[in-house]
């Protein structure tokens, strides 16, 4: 089931076979799995925090700014990985994560790119 | 401290789920390919009440969360990018600019509309010269008594061709700096407001990305949101409530990882 860069990877590394075995079953694919998955925990945290503190009324400019810096950089960061670990098969279309590359890329710039998200950030820490 | 996600949450998140599988799924790399606005997905997504999640449900809205709303933008974007800045545009800038800050007759008019998804909203900020730095505005609106004459360009807006209400931000006063800029609801059909060409994207291809120009477009008075002057701090609340959309499209082209 497609469902995300990083799910695609991680199944489909569990099928294409290398060197007499499964991708997953050389560390340097899984190691890249398990570094996606804890990129992805991590900005979810993020998400979902700010997601909370404008539900609770709290001020969420800063929240949401790093929610954002967060989860578009590992968003491209992931979907670069999984267009990698799907090899030739990344850069055709039908297996959807280059489409998920290319698509990532716009969440680093739109509704205030990483840049200004940085200054929403620093600010928020620099003020008295 | 609970990590834990309600039964609500979760049964909001197996609907975008299914959704997307079923909907979304079918044709999304021929609409990449082709940069084919997801017409009849929207008009779906707006009867599961998925166009206005946030908004009063007296205003035709789910009257939900904004955990909710992320968890259902994250799942569509894990197939569609392109659906879901759709989905995140109309509702975290402008169904909320409407709803938080908009008067009750411009809700009645137009947040019904849109909350429903019986209309599209687009929010127009980035100028040609303007982009994150918001102060910059070259759009002008000036004041006439009963309406303001808006003139200028916006550049990258989404859903700028499919739009039926457009959110603008325009400067009324170049002396005040950034205590002269308004913002006002524009509707498509008006004399003077252009749709320029649909954008050639590298992603988010399905969604579409126009030049908007105004050319004496006249704007009634009752349309401004807020008091005269309130435009800069509109943009930027907003748009505060818009990165929590975008973080969460972000988390679902990522992928899944629980």
């Amino acid at each position: 089931m497609l469902a995300g860069a990083f799910e695609l990877a991680r199944d489909y590394s569990k099928i294409r076979k290398s060197f007499g075995t499964e991708i997953c079953n050389h560390q340097a694919i899984a190691f890249k799995l398990a570094d996606m998955h804890l990129e992805i925990e991590a900005a979810r945290y993020l998400v979902y925090k700010s997601a909370w503190d404008k539900d609770n009324g709290n001020n969420y400019d800063t929240s949401s700014a790093m929610a954002k810096l967060k989860a578009s950089k590992v968003a491209m960061e992931v979907s670069v990985e999984a267009v990698q670990i799907h090899g030739g098969n990344g850069f055709v279309k039908e297996y959807h994560v280059e489409r998920m590359m290319r698509d990532a890329k716009i969440t680093q710039i739109y509704e205030g790119t990483s840049e200004i998200q940085k200054i929403v950030i620093s600010r928020s820490l620099l003020k008295d | 401290m609970d990590f834990n996600l309600s039964e609500e949450h979760l049964m909001i998140r197996e609907a975008a789920r299914d959704f997307a599988k079923q909907e979304l799924l079918p044709g999304v790399v021929e609409r990449d390919n082709k940069q084919e606005f997801p017409k009849e997905q929207v008009r779906k997504m707006g009867q599961l009440g998925f166009m206005g999640m946030m908004v009063d449900p007296k205003y035709g809205g789910g009257g939900m969360d904004t955990l909710s709303y992320a968890i259902v933008v994250e799942e569509l974007s894990k197939i569609d990018a392109s659906s879901s800045v759709i989905v995140s545009v109309n509702n975290s800038l402008v169904c909320y600019g409407i709803e938080q800050y908009g008067n009750e007759t411009q809700k009645q008019k137009y947040l019904t509309k849109l909350a429903t998804g019986e209309a599209l909203g687009a929010f127009c900020l980035s100028e040609p010269e303007a982009g994150s730095d918001a102060t910059s505005q070259k759009t002008t609106a000036i004041d006439k008594g009963d309406h303001y004459i808006l003139n200028g360009t916006k550049n990258w807006i989404t859903n700028g061709g499919s739009a039926d209400y457009y959110l603008v931000i325009a400067q009324t006063d170049k002396e005040k700096g950034h205590r002269g800029i308004n913002a006002f609801i524009v509707e498509k059909t008006w004399d003077g407001f252009e749709i320029g060409p649909k954008e050639d994207k590298l992603g988010i291809r399905g969604s579409d990305t126009h030049t908007l120009n105004f050319n004496d477009v006249k704007v009634p008075k009752e349309n401004r949101i807020g008091e005269d002057g309130f435009g800069f701090k509109f943009a930027m609340k907003t748009l505060s409530g818009g990165r929590i959309g975008i973080a969460a499209q972000a988390l679902g082209i990522a992928g899944r990882s629980i």
